[in-house]
């Protein structure tokens, strides 16, 4: 037993408070009263009797007086909030499907509707009611009582996202406590054979809503992303796009697609490659401007689902590597870099430079520096990654391409060792000894050396990984996008920023929410178990306001003082 | 103002009782105080709420218990706690989430998330290590922003100093009999430890040993060794350590993990010369080349082979229709080619081949401008049928192949009448005046008897040391019988072609004709003197020399590692053989003869795929002083391997997330294939969406504490489950806890100091009950409802 209002000593202390005021007030003498006595010998012990002037009287009535105090004392347990004790009740999460399919239909109304019933008829102490939208959110904890979930669901609707139910219940179903809960979902979220059978065997799932029987006609852009142009063009990339059909043509929705680049029309060619389906068509456009912009990919709005008729994607924005050269530089350089497409080289706005030692032009500025022989090693490698030197040279190795280099022969020409240093810390750095650019060593005429500068040019000024697209409720698909070490997982459809990309269009991409499987559900009773009860204080209460009536009941006929 | 249980209400006329019935209302002010009394009780019960703004805080406290601290971290955790309860207002709420072991950082702070409500203020205090045994807080975060839940950090020490194994990865893909490296990571703070490497429950027998080495924090160490077996291994990592450091539990000096290796390289060995040359080069390769040599080209399908080597073979054994396939196979689908052989680069026949002009050398066979020495015998019909015109038309076509000769030729006439007579012996072309002095001699007479001639011309040269010898009869055609065809078949035999020239106006002479035929020479006919044949009696005017250069020969080597490995260039014997080339512009030469610096190794891209040229057999005459040199297997191979081309088309990435695993297909090179993968142990093909040009992703979930192994195209792939065991945790890869802090617009926490504990603004929603508040003056009232019957009224006394 335990009170919900007070502490259990002030309960009691409050009790013996109305014993004492209630026997204060039984002992009140309550009013005048005319006394006829026979004869005067008994007017002494009259007078004595209703004493004049006195308040108290001797305690009589005792049946009235603990009849108030059990009214009295029923109110005050009752207002401390008098629960029943710990019971034995098995968690219950009722989870609400807010994902982008349940704006389908009226679907998300229907099952708010039956979550707001079901939620009323459980009873509460272990109760949970979970959002299932971008995120996982606690709407009702256990005690919390329906007129709060409905304010917290008040005008919220589903977020663009595909649905999460499943992956949550599995991955919950690793972390769980002791007991076992009853889960009860609210919308139609898939949850897969895989996934209930990695259920513990004394978990329980109850569907609580059917899908629709009938599906809405729907068309939409299931995906759609870029990759590296097929030409080579560095400055180019691809698209494809899936477009898919439910219950209409599938040739009218690919006839039907339009396309705009910062929103104006733009004209692409789109042809169908393989990989297409029934109601699936796989299109591919080639050599689209990797110029930032904003590519829209459209349907006409008159189908079943709107949020998977539009599309948008940030094409990459590729431009060349700006390169300052110092002018007493070999002339080589100049000649190389001049036939690289992606370099321009410049006096102003650089991203790199190459220099001759202690020419630096921008402290700050990423370098490729030649520097005179000191002895030291022929290559050495400065930049501010990680902390291991060990795992820069690793990364540089294969980056700059290092072993295509005929250390060997270079060793031999030079008479001595060819070594590479690394070392963490300040502006990114490539030192090359002005002995390897010696025409008669040979190794400027080398496939090695062109590729050596150019790759060593990129190395210093990474560009922009790229991104093939980014969908909502998934995690970004690119190694360089990890937040805290971690893969970023996105939120719902939109725009959203990425530390390593800024503004990004983040879609829908979601199958089960465009081509919804037609499933026959069956709606599960609601479990059997607590149901929700009325409270054991308004027990109480009512048994105060019987004992009332009964007290004045008596009152009335003048058995009570 | 809301009613939890509204039905109650219906107990209101309960309130008019008192001032209904016998006896009602008597005491007007009673009658009120209990009406009112009875109100406020039955609105009691009908449950009054009312939804307020709440602004008291909630706060979970998740708490690290995992194995990885370090002593009395736990404790500090548990402290910090109970100082955050008591720094909190009375009305804040405190949850404390335990976590460690068996779950995870990520699993912690989504837990949080979900114990906290939407709205209000509240924050998530962590208190933990950051050693994660999964990277899998992403969604945690991702849900921890979107609902601005601040995130402070309560950094606890671990153990790290204690020497143990937290990695094992390959290097790479791993493949059957070639040399690959595991990297295994050791943390923990030791002078002297060593990497073992062992196939699970084997333990006994180690595959890979590292050197003595230090670790101070942590430290990646390459172990090399060669899978024996492609399939999926269970490998495992074991640390040692000696001498001064820590090392205080031996459980986590041992790291087991799956790993997969592919099927040897697939070479098409198409062999030309050498006997028994499959089974040589199986030998000298070792296990990690599949060479397979098809019975038919024909079926043969190029774009699923990595390598193609051309070895020892003449162009004459490939037809040109698949030379045609190998080009667009290398040049467009990444497909690797090799040519080596003596055979292939002498005289191979490669020459203005399609093949020819994808090699990374030239052929370089020296021309040599030669006019072959010919003897030229010829054979004047002078019999009386020849009379008039014919005889000088005759001499006209003798003389006019006389002077096509060189000094160094030599030229004999026989004439035949009847008789055969020679009226010029063989003699140097050089006598032009005696030559025509027997021409001029010559006149018609006698008979047709051309046999013996041939046979006279045919010993008359049989002792002469030309190149050509050749025999030209001229004659009108008469017809003779005799064993013309035996003779003249055996003079082709000796090297001497006959042709025959008719002389007159036929045009045609079926002798004549078989024997040009049986004599390998041709037929001409003169009808006139203004249709004189030139008489071709020697081709051609150039020859190339064979480029083959018989040994010993000193070579050299160079190129990067990616070329040479392990192998030292300063050893490389002495080579029996080679063939002369020159290396064509932009072609990487690996290895060179020292004199000439002629191409040995040569190789360099052609399109998508890569060439190499061996001018040497790898196997016989050319390398018999290599054989016994042990690395050049391993050289023979690495030039292989880096020639290969990509077989699979498309590049595979298998990751996991617990239990969702994500397969990746990267298109490698143009072409219209789909990918294809199952998971092994379970049916069915992998369902792949092209997400973006040339990706394609397939989800599926599977059991989380389980492998996944999955067969992608040819490419086997593993994941192992991603929760690492709890005390052999990367360092790198813990939760940067003061970035968390950072993101989320928490502040790190010292345990003891919670003022100023960053809360997500605004207020909650609260539902507050009202029902205490009508009970309490339901009570009031009662109480002064008994008092009020109670007063005393008026005076009394006795009567």
């Amino acid at each position: 037993m335990n009170f919900l209002h007070l502490s259990g000593g002030l309960v009691a202390l409050g009790l013996l408070g109305l014993a004492g005021v209630l026997f204060l007030l039984q002992q009140l003498r309550v009013r005048q009263r005319e006394v006829e006595v026979v004869t005067t010998l008994f007017w002494r012990e009259a007078l004595e009797e209703n004493r004049a002037r006195v308040l108290r009287q001797r305690f009589r009535h005792p049946w009235a007086y603990l009849l108030l105090l059990a009214i009295t004392s029923l109110l005050w347990l009752a207002l401390a909030g008098l629960v029943q004790g710990e019971r034995d009740v098995r968690p219950r999460w009722l989870m609400l499907d807010a994902s982008a399919g349940m704006l389908r239909d009226g679907r998300f109304d229907a099952a708010k509707e039956q979550l707001l019933a079901d939620v009323a008829r459980l009873d509460a102490s272990e109760r949970r009611v979970y959002w299932m939208g971008a995120g996982v959110e606690l709407l009702l904890a256990p005690g919390e009582e329906v007129p709060l979930l409905a304010a917290r669901l008040e005008g919220r609707t589903p977020e663009l996202v595909p649905p999460l139910v499943a992956a949550s219940l599995a991955r919950w179903a690793t972390e769980a406590g002791e007991a076992a809960p009853e889960v009860l979902l609210y919308g139609d979220a898939p949850i897969d054979e895989a996934t209930r059978a990695a259920l513990p065997a004394d978990w329980s799932l109850h569907q609580r809503t059917a899908a629709p029987e009938t599906v809405a006609a729907n068309r939409g852009i299931l995906a759609a992303g870029v990759g590296e142009a097929a030409s080579g063009r560095w400055d180019r990339v691809d698209l494809t796009v899936a477009v898919a059909a439910q219950g209409l043509a599938l040739n009218e929705a690919v006839a039907a697609l339009e396309v705009e680049l910062d929103g104006a029309a733009f004209e692409l060619e789109m042809v169908a490659v393989p990989g297409g389906d029934e109601g699936l068509a796989m299109l591919r456009a080639a050599d689209l401007p990797a110029e930032g912009g904003v590519l829209e990919l459209r349907l006409p709005a008159a189908d079943g689902f709107a949020a998977d008729d539009a599309v948008q994607l940030h094409l990459p924005e590729r431009r060349p590597l700006r390169v300052a050269l110092s002018p007493d530089l070999d002339p080589l350089l100049g000649s190389l870099l001049s036939a690289d497409p992606a370099v321009v080289l410049t006096r102003i706005d650089a991203d790199v430079q190459v220099v001759r030692t202690d020419d630096a032009m921008d402290l700050a500025m990423p370098r490729l520096v030649i520097h005179g022989d000191d002895g030291g090693a022929l290559f050495r490698l400065q930049a501010e990654r990680g902390d291991d030197a060990q795992l820069l040279l690793e990364e540089a190795y294969e980056a700059l391409g290092l072993g295509s280099i005929d250390a060997l022969g270079l060793a031999t020409s030079l008479g001595r060792a060819v070594t590479v240093d690394a070392a963490i810390g300040g502006p990114a750095e490539i030192r090359l000894a002005d002995a390897l650019l010696d025409p008669e060593l040979g190794f400027t005429g080398s496939r090695a050396f062109p590729l050596l500068i150019t790759r060593a040019l990129r190395w210093l000024r990474p560009s922009e990984a790229l991104l093939p697209y980014v969908a909502a409720g998934r995690a970004v698909p690119s190694e360089a996008t990890r937040l805290l070490g971690a893969p970023q997982v996105m939120g719902a459809a939109g725009e959203a920023e990425l530390p390593t990309h800024g503004a990004v269009a983040v879609g829908l991409f979601a199958p089960a929410a465009s081509l919804p499987a037609d499933r026959r559900m069956t709606v599960d009773d609601l479990p059997a178990g607590a149901r929700a009860g009325i409270p054991a204080w308004t027990w109480l209460v009512l048994l105060a306001l019987i004992l009332l009536v009964f007290e004045g009941l008596h009152y009335r006929r003048g058995r009570m003082p | 103002m809301l009613l939890l249980q509204p039905w109650f209400l219906l107990l209101l006329p309960v309130v008019a009782w008192p001032w209904i019935g016998k006896g009602a209302a008597r005491d007007r002010g009673q009658a009120l105080l209990r009406g009112v009394v009875l109100a406020l009780v039955v609105l009691s019960l009908a449950r009054p709420v009312s939804l307020v703004e709440d602004a008291a805080p909630e706060v979970v406290m998740l708490l690290d218990q995992s194995a990885s601290l370090a002593s009395g971290e736990a404790d500090r955790g548990e402290e910090a706690a109970t100082n955050l309860r008591e720094s909190l207002p009375a009305d804040a709420a405190v949850q404390t989430i335990r976590f460690g072991d068996g779950s995870s950082l990520g699993g912690a702070l989504d837990a949080a998330v979900r114990a906290l409500p939407p709205t209000g203020p509240s924050a998530v205090v962590l208190a933990s290590d950051g050693a994660a045994t999964a990277l899998d807080w992403g969604r945690a975060l991702a849900n921890l922003r979107a609902q601005g839940i601040p995130v402070s950090v309560l950094p606890l020490a671990d153990e790290a100093d204690e020497l143990r194994v937290v990695g094992l990865r390959a290097e790479g893909l791993l493949r059957e009999g070639h040399p690959a490296r595991l990297i295994a990571t050791v943390a923990g703070r030791h002078e002297r430890a060593r990497l073992s490497l062992h196939r699970e429950g084997e333990e006994g027998a180690a595959l890979a040993v590292s050197p003595w080495f230090a670790v101070d924090g942590r430290r990646e160490v390459a172990l090399a060794f060669e899978a024996e077996q492609a399939g999926f291994v269970r490998l495992v990592a074991m640390v040692e350590g000696d001498g001064e450091g820590v090392d205080l539990r031996a459980a986590d000096n041992r790291l087991a993990r799956t790993v997969a290796v592919q099927d040897p390289l697939q070479v098409l060995h198409l062999a030309g010369r050498m006997q028994d040359g499959d089974g040589q080069l199986a030998k000298l390769l070792g296990p990690g080349f599949d060479l397979t040599q098809p019975a038919s080209l024909d079926q043969v399908n190029l774009g699923t082979q990595s390598l193609v080597w051309l070895d020892d073979l003449e162009a004459e054994a490939v037809p040109a229709s698949f030379q045609e396939q190998l080009r667009a196979a290398v040049q467009q689908q990444g497909v690797g080619m090799v040519m080596s052989g003596s055979a292939a680069f002498g005289p191979g026949g490669w020459s203005e081949t399609p093949i020819e002009e994808m090699l990374p050398v030239s052929f370089v066979q020296k021309e040599e401008k030669r006019d072959p020495s010919t003897t030229l015998c010829v054979i004047i019909d002078t019999s009386g049928s020849m009379g008039g015109n014919r005889v000088q038309l005759a001499k006209e076509v003798a003389r006019l192949a006389i002077n096509r000769l060189l000094p160094h030729d030599k030229v004999g006439i026989v004439e035949f009448y009847g008789a055969k007579r020679w009226a010029a012996p063989i003699q140097p072309a050089s006598n032009r005046i005696e030559l025509e002095r027997a021409l001029n001699r010559l006149d018609a007479g006698g008979g047709t008897v051309i046999l013996p001639a041939i046979e006279e011309a045919w010993y008359g040269m049989k002792n002469v040391n030309t190149r050509y010898k050749h025999v030209l009869v001229l004659t009108d055609g008469g017809v003779e019988t005799g064993p013309f065809e035996s003779v003249l078949r055996r003079m082709a035999d000796d090297g001497m072609n006959v042709s025959t020239v008719l002389i007159g106006p036929e045009t045609h002479s079926e002798f004549l004709v078989n024997l040009a035929n049986w004599g390998k020479g041709r037929f001409y006919n003169v009808p006139n003197r203004f249709n004189l044949p030139e008489v071709i009696l020697k081709q051609p005017a150039t020859a190339r020399l064979p480029a083959y250069r018989p040994g010993p020969h000193r070579v050299q080597g160079r190129g990067g590692l990616a070329w040479w490995a392990t192998t030292d260039l300063e050893d490389l014997p002495p080579l029996d053989g080679y063939v002369e080339t020159e290396a064509r512009p932009g072609a990487e030469v690996m290895m060179s003869t020292v004199a000439g610096a002629h191409p040995l190794l040569a190789s360099w891209r052609d399109g998508l795929g890569r060439v190499t040229a061996m001018t040497m057999s790898p196997v016989g005459p050319d390398t018999r002083g290599w054989q016994d040199w042990e690395p050049f297997g391993t050289m023979m191979a690495q030039a292989l391997t880096r020639t290969a081309g990509e077989a699979e088309p498309f590049r595979y990435t298998l990751t996991r997330d617990g239990r969702e695993v994500l397969l990746t297909a990267e298109r490698n090179r143009p072409h219209a294939l789909l990918p294809q993968a199952v998971v092994l142990d379970r049916d069915g093909d992998l369902a792949f969406l092209e997400v973006a040009a040339d990706r394609f992703e397939a989800r599926f979930t599977v059991d989380p504490a389980n492998p996944v192994r999955v067969l992608a195209g040819r490419t086997r792939l593993v994941a192992d489950p991603p929760a690492a065991p709890e005390l052999q945790v990367d360092p790198r890869a813990a939760l940067p806890l003061a970035g968390l802090a950072a993101l989320t617009g928490g502040r790190e926490l010292d345990g003891v100091d919670f003022t100023g504990l960053p809360l997500r603004s605004g207020a909650g929603l609260l539902l507050r009950e009202r029902a205490p508040w009508t009970l309490a003056l339901a009570l009031v009232l009662l109480l002064a409802e008994l008092a009020w019957r109670r007063r005393p009224q008026g005076t009394g006394g006795a009567a």
